[in-house]
């Protein structure tokens, strides 16, 4: 480089950098891109590759080791699991995750981008560890002719730590997203619904008990709730076993932040003394309308409650819950000590895959016989049941299939495996009763009275009965 | 810092702000953000990094050319630098096409590190993938801090008139 200056080239000389220019850059450079933590390998890609007819289960397994926890937040410690969706946006096709049976806590799901979910990590998992879900599609028709319809999934997931609603965790590099593809079996298009007897249509109920004015003002009182209630229409309504007077003190379960959990007639509802100070978790009123057998949840106060959040996998704000099932269960030295069930339910063909009505499934079993001890399971949510207990009761979501086709069965297809194990039954024939108390909610927008849902099983231990 | 160094082109990354805005950005980050999380640290990376950016990009410049840039040019580039950087800050914080280029962004400018790590660790090479950033109005305040290294670029002591100090000459012809 060169320039006439004066009657004289003047040459300017580049200058060498010294090196402790290039260390203070280098580390500037380091320092300004590492500022943010990364999403590092939480996101990854799931391809699916499947006929909407055999879309199969994957199993995912969230590795957080060495996630990064504040001692401040870590009762309990939670996830933000986001971006969950489908690869094929406007297709209907739904990408969900349902925790595996050690974190049953927790439903995250989405469908087209929908999300996100809150997730609680075991107590077990303080310092960072796997965990594990089940990993679903579902297709969006499979309508006669386009059985070969082939689509592609993506599966990407963010995972951020929230501490009282500001974000300063992190995950550091090593976490991942391990995507293994597990039993990939041609699974069809579940078969009309067959049980112990038709089908049963549910209903809301014609006894006029769905105004909207009745309602049970449950609220917070020096650490317990207190159940107010507002109409006499609910007379068949017991709180903690009892009738519900004016008001009534519900019982607080020792797992945590729940919400109200419908198990038979008994409403329990949470203490929350471990609840974070960001209120976006903590639902510190309830208003809970109660028609004939349906339950609704809302959160009032200025709390909300995520879709899909921390604690109940079964109940959000705004899901009902209906009666359709009730059975009796006879072990004997005919019966083996493990009894499967499938609990099927179908729903109305709501015209779009976008008003998807979500379903659920809770089952109790009371155990009758004073030795036994029983391990229930639900999908993918098992519970160990002592027989001095009373009762247990195991809840989750029924992974619909849409079906839309012509004629009966169109709709919405769920089934979800139920069953029922003697943990101590050596060969020795015990007579032990289980009492079967499924309930089936829709979640979102509700269309009870097309519902249809029916317990069957092994051989005549259930016995199908009204909702 | 010798005559020498005050005289090397990047020199300004060796001056007490640059530094210290390097080393609270480090710290804060990877120490007292973890230690004492508060509304303090959530801003101080912010304010630290709108201080360095200007700085690196004088002291960038003055690398690639190999000389010291005039004290007009680099009040001018580190204007020009705080106030793109203030104006990306604020899309970032303000919609999320800017949130999610700048985690785009910054993924991908953090790949090479992220690479050596996985290297060294023998995990192989990972994707290219975002950062998490989350959207906060209130880091908005530390937007002044961008104008801090055009201001002491300005009135600190002035720099070389000329385009170089090393100028040699040579005979004509």
């Amino acid at each position: 480089m060169g320039w006439t200056m004066a009657g004289a080239t003047v040459r300017q000389r580049r200058q060498r950098t010294p090196w402790p220019v290039w260390l203070v850059l280098a580390l500037s450079a380091f320092t300004l891109v590492a500022t943010s933590p990364p999403q590092t390998e939480i996101t990854e890609e799931l391809s699916f590759d499947l006929s909407l007819a055999e879309f199969s289960p994957v199993e995912v397994t969230l590795d957080v080791s060495g996630a990064v926890f504040d001692e401040e937040w870590r009762d309990p410690p939670m996830l933000r699991l986001s971006d969950l969706r489908s690869a094929s946006p406007g297709s209907g096709a739904r990408v969900r995750l349902d925790p595996a049976a050690d974190t049953q806590r927790f439903v995250v799901w989405a469908d087209d981008g929908f999300g996100p979910g809150w997730l609680v990590l075991p107590d077990a998992c303080p310092d960072g560890c796997e965990l594990s879900f089940v990993l679903s599609a579902e297709g969006p028709s499979t309508a006669p002719g386009v059985s070969d319809l082939r689509i592609r999934g993506e599966l990407s997931a963010r995972v951020e730590f929230e501490e009282g609603g500001f974000f300063t965790g992190s995950i550091p590099a090593g976490a991942r997203l391990d995507l293994t593809v597990h039993d990939p079996r041609f699974r069809p298009v579940p078969e009309p619904v067959i049980g112990l007897g038709p089908p049963e249509r549910v209903g809301r109920g014609a006894d006029g008990l769905d105004d909207p004015s009745s309602t049970v003002r449950v609220e917070e009182n020096a650490g317990a709730f207190t159940v107010t209630r507002t109409s006499d229409a609910f007379a068949s309504v017991l709180v903690d076993g009892e009738q519900l007077g004016a008001t009534a003190t519900l019982r607080p379960l020792s797992e945590g932040p729940l919400l109200a959990v419908a198990q038979g007639n008994v409403i329990e509802a949470p203490i929350l003394d471990d609840c974070p100070p960001w209120p976006a978790n903590c639902v510190r009123d309830y208003l809970v309308t109660i028609l004939d057998g349906a339950i609704t949840v809302q959160a009032s106060g200025g709390a909300r409650v995520e879709p899909g959040a921390a604690g109940n996998p079964l109940l959000s704000d705004g899901d009902e819950l209906l009666e359709v099932a009730t059975g009796t269960v006879t072990v004997g030295a005919d019966t083996p000590a493990v009894l499967d069930h499938r609990i099927e339910v179908v729903g109305p063909d709501v015209g779009s895959s976008s008003f998807a009505p979500d379903a659920g499934a809770i089952v109790t079993v009371r155990l009758l016989d004073d030795q036994s001890r029983v391990l229930v399971r639900l999908g993918p949510a098992q519970r160990v049941f002592e027989a001095d207990a009373g009762s247990v009761t195991v809840g989750t979501r029924l992974p619909a299939t849409y079906v839309d086709a012509p004629g009966p069965g169109d709709g919405y297809v769920a089934e979800v495996p139920f069953s029922v194990e003697l943990l101590d039954d050596e060969g020795t024939a015990v007579e032990v009763l289980w009492e079967l108390d499924v309930r089936v909610g829709t979640f979102g927008l509700g269309r009870f009275d097309e519902l249809r849902a029916v317990v069957s099983g092994v051989g005549e231990d259930v016995e199908h009965s009204d909702g | 810092m010798g005559d020498r160094l005050r005289a090397a082109p990047g020199a300004v990354l060796l001056r007490w702000p640059t530094l210290t805005a390097l080393a609270v950005l480090a710290c804060n980050d990877h120490w007292w953000k973890a230690a004492y999380g508060n509304v303090v640290t959530g801003k101080l990376s912010g304010a630290a990094a709108l201080v360095l950016c200007p700085f690196v990009a004088v002291g960038t410049a003055e690398v690639v050319l190999g000389r010291q840039l005039l004290q007009r040019s680099a009040v001018r580039l580190a204007a020009w630098t705080g106030l793109g950087a203030a104006l990306a800050i604020t899309l970032v914080e303000t919609t999320p096409w800017g949130l999610s280029g700048y985690e785009l962004l910054l993924g991908t400018l953090r790949w090479p590190f992220d690479a050596l790590a996985s290297l060294r660790a023998g995990t192989g090479l990972p994707a290219v993938g975002r950062v998490l950033q989350h959207q906060d109005l209130t880091d908005l305040l530390t937007l002044p801090a961008a104008a801090l290294p055009s201001w002491w670029l300005a009135t600190s002591q002035p720099r070389s008139k000329r385009r170089g100090p090393a100028v040699n000459v040579a005979d004509p012809g």
